[in-house]
């Protein structure tokens, strides 16, 4: 009998929200005929019911540490007793490592970062943005086991219903580790983090100058939950700190609303921001990438537009 | 010590996105010649790393791709930015995406070569970004692996390494024995610009095509579709007589829709 393992992970205490969104795709898949739902947590059991509370039908724990060589054999033993055909596995620093560690270990192949899953004929299709999102590649596989990493808020978590019931079992493997962690250390950070914002504000080299940045900052004030965000071209210039850049060697987000602001769109920013749910750009060039990938622009210097834009904001909020 | 770096070559990611199509009969990306192949981003962080560790503990180091001769501009901007010798390996015939065979192919090369003590990686191939080769190739070699890694301090002793990787919400310090895969970030430091010397030697520097790729396990994962960029849905321009009604207008269209 085929099915579905979801490798769940708990961040200080909580099942993290990916999580729970890896469990929404996998009732998706299971919907479509991919069998039975089983969830994997490096946690407890109440964790691991928390998991079945979301629609996995059965759970397995584990107290190994998580770390992706640690945890393997015990992810292992789960895809066995559980006879998945499919892993989900997030797009963490766990996923990014366990991911392609899992798929060597049953000679198979991994399609990382996946944001669109979906089964035909009985086997499953994942889909994945390439080249900052100007491609999107569909993998397939040959090999009995299909591993994919899923990117953050590409499914919606199930809603918790506390009357499901599954089984839990503990499972004992659990890998050496290679390499010693020292020790680690929590990066500073002030105000909220541009990966969590719900809406980031984020202004390229087209602005011409630094101290639009404060234009922008302000209008990010307007708007609740916002973050300032920068491309690489307006980094590297020294405008906007490097915290801030969003893109391929920054930051990637995947915000409801995305502020472009005279930003081009080449796929070095677009690799970082692709992922948003609605993007909105003002910018002077109408055949811009970034204009093209929008729901709504204007077409026009920002300049003229941010004052009205912020005034009108505040008015309306 | 040896130190291998692994290197590949990408489309500009900083050039304007007009510059690249998708050939979705040949499943590949192709783009014009304003978005030129480049040694991936991250790749040039990872040869910087190495020749800084060469200059700190003295080293050898050979850049090493799988990849057909359009690739040699990339080997000779590593051997430019530190690299002493460059290894080609031609891709096993058929591999198209499957990156586990590239994997193996690398992990073969390396073992042709003298016994390697470092493997280097830029974190993910720009473009393709999928980062899952380096932690393939440290299962084939059977080698211990950190990514993505931001500091790497040889300890005295020549065996073992300190490492810093990022995790979410800061940074961990990890310590691991020699030989080692290590796929590298950004944030690692700053490449230098090659000299105009070591570019001109490097460009008189004869690259090892090596033979020897390992052919592509037909079972693994394939790549069954390259589709370019979903424009169904059209952007909705916004208008107005001036800039500042253009602005308002928005600010509505937003309110309306909920996005504020």
């Amino acid at each position: 009998m085929p099915g579905i393992l979801v490798v769940a992970e708990a961040a200080e205490g909580a099942v993290t929200p990916a999580s729970f969104e890896l469990i929404g795709a996998a009732r998706k898949l299971s919907g479509e005929g991919a069998g039975p739902v089983a969830a994997f947590i490096a946690g407890s059991e109440a964790q691991a019911k928390e998991l079945i509370a979301v629609g996995a039908d059965s759970a397995y724990t584990s107290d190994a540490a998580t770390q992706a060589d640690i945890l393997l054999p015990a992810v292992q033993a789960a895809v066995a007793q559980s006879g998945a055909d499919i892993v989900l596995i997030a797009q963490s620093s766990l996923g990014r490592d366990l991911g392609p560690m899992l798929a060597f270990a049953n000679n198979t192949g991994v399609a990382m970062d996946s944001t669109e899953l979906k089964i035909e004929a009985g086997r499953l299709r994942a889909t994945r943005s390439a080249y900052g999102g100007n491609a999107r590649a569909e993998h397939t596989w040959k090999s009995p086991l299909q591993v994919v990493t899923v990117k953050a808020k590409s499914f919606d978590a199930p809603e918790a219903d506390a009357s499901r019931s599954g089984a839990v079992t503990a499972i004992a493997e659990k890998g050496e580790s290679k390499i010693t962690v020292l020790g680690t250390e929590k990066a500073v950070s002030t105000g909220i983090r541009i990966e969590d914002a719900a809406v980031v504000v984020s202004g390229g080299r087209g602005l011409g100058d630094e101290s639009a940045f404060k234009a922008l900052e302000e209008l990010a004030g307007t708007l609740k939950v916002a973050a300032v965000g920068a491309s690489r071209a307006a980094c590297d210039l020294g405008w906007y700190p490097p915290s801030q850049q969003v893109g391929l060697t920054g930051k990637t987000v995947s915000p409801n609303l995305y502020i472009a602001i005279a930003i081009s769109g080449a796929s070095q920013h677009m690799a970082g921001m692709a992922g948003s749910k609605n993007i909105v750009s003002i910018n002077k060039d109408a055949d811009s990438n970034m204009v093209r990938v929008s729901k709504f622009a204007i077409i026009d210097d920002y300049k003229k537009v941010l004052p009205a834009l912020i005034e009108e904001i505040k008015k309306l909020g | 010590m040896h130190i291998v770096v692994c290197v590949c070559q990408v489309p500009d990611p900083q050039a304007p996105a007009g510059s690249f199509y998708v050939d979705e009969a040949a499943m590949e990306p192709r783009w014009s010649p304003a978005a030129q192949p480049l040694l991936s981003t991250f790749d040039l962080h990872a040869v910087e790393a190495a020749a800084c560790l060469k200059e700190a503990h003295g080293a050898t180091v050979t850049a090493l791709t799988v990849a057909g001769p359009e690739a040699e501009p990339g080997l000779r901007r590593a051997l430019a930015a530190g690299c002493d010798q460059a290894v080609r390996v031609a891709p096993p015939a058929g591999a198209g995406h499957d990156r586990l065979a590239i994997a193996h192919s690398l992990a073969a090369a390396i073992r042709t070569l003298p016994p390697a003590d470092l493997v280097l990686c830029g974190r993910i191939a720009a473009g393709w970004d999928m980062g899952h080769v380096p932690a393939m190739l440290a299962e084939v070699l059977g080698f211990p692996y950190a990514s993505p890694v931001t500091a790497i301090e040889a300890r005295d002793d020549g065996a073992s390494v300190e490492l810093r990787r990022l995790t979410v919400d800061g940074y961990e310090v990890v310590h691991a024995d020699l030989p080692l895969v290590a796929a590298v970030s950004n944030e690692i430091n700053e490449p230098r610009y090659p000299t105009m010397r070591s570019v001109l030697d490097a460009q008189r520097a004869t690259i090892t095509v090596a033979d020897g790729a390992v052919a592509a396990d037909a079972t693994a994962a394939r790549l069954t579709a390259l589709r370019p960029r979903d424009l169904s849905a059209e952007c909705e321009l916004i208008d107005g007589e001036t800039a500042e009604d253009r602005g308002m207008a928005l600010a509505a269209v937003m309110h309306e829709r909920g996005f504020v």
